[in-house]
């Protein structure tokens, strides 16, 4: 399965130079808990809702301060041709919940740890629904007829 | 930043208990050998994009015999 086959969510980007008020409001209003941060369309960070508390308020950073004072820098990415494997790989090793997905260049998507935890729960449910039926139904084929026997 | 395919990428921990990350550049995907760059990681050989920030170095090891190490 590679990840385009997931379901990918359209981005929600914010400039560097945008404030972490807007970038709170963005969140909210967008429903998401991050933003990719793009200058040029080029992606430069990510900010998360925990950013905002654990580097802004905490810090008592203000919210008219710069966007990308508290984003996260190193921008790991996946392709939407990239096996699934690679990112739940990327997920681990790199202790992050959400992955950019590039195309062209260019933020297509934003594929997230539950996108892939569901998808793969979906797979596993439908892999086990024969096994599912045998501990319901154990042997419920092969069984003689009980009272047949007895007469 | 730019590098080429068989550099190696350092990605420094930010964070107390964050190690350092290296791997192999595989691939630019940029104009002129810059970013993002397909990076096969060490610890476990799976492949990502990254968009390097300015924290990030670039050894050049396939120009090191001549160059020494070189950053970007």
């Amino acid at each position: 399965m590679n990840v385009a086959e997931l379901a990918v969510r359209p981005p929600v980007t914010i400039q560097p130079d945008e404030t972490i008020a807007t970038a709170a409001r963005l969140m909210a209003s967008a429903g998401v808990g991050a933003l990719v941060v793009t200058e040029k369309d080029r992606p430069v960070g990510i900010v998360t809702d925990r950013d905002l508390i654990v580097r802004a308020i905490a810090k008592s950073i203000p919210t008219d301060g710069r966007v990308d004072s508290v984003m996260s820098m190193n921008v790991i990415a996946v392709e939407g041709s990239s096996d699934v494997r690679d990112a739940m790989r990327a997920f681990s090793h790199h202790a992050v919940r959400r992955l950019p997905v590039i195309h062209e260049g260019r933020v297509h998507g934003m594929l997230t740890f539950d996108d892939v935890v569901v998808a793969l729960s979906q797979q596993f449910a439908e892999v086990t629904r024969g096994v599912t039926a045998q501990l319901m139904f154990p042997h419920g084929h092969d069984d003689p007829d009980l009272p047949a026997l007895i007469n | 930043m730019q590098a080429h395919s068989g550099d190696q990428l350092v990605l420094h921990g930010t964070s107390a208990g964050q190690h350092d990350r290296k791997g192999e550049v595989l691939e630019s995907r940029g104009p002129d050998d810059s970013q993002p760059f397909l990076v096969r990681w060490d610890e476990d050989g799976h492949t990502t994009l990254i968009f390097p920030g300015t924290d990030c170095i670039v050894e050049h090891l396939a120009h090191s015999a001549t160059s020494g190490k070189a950053t970007s």
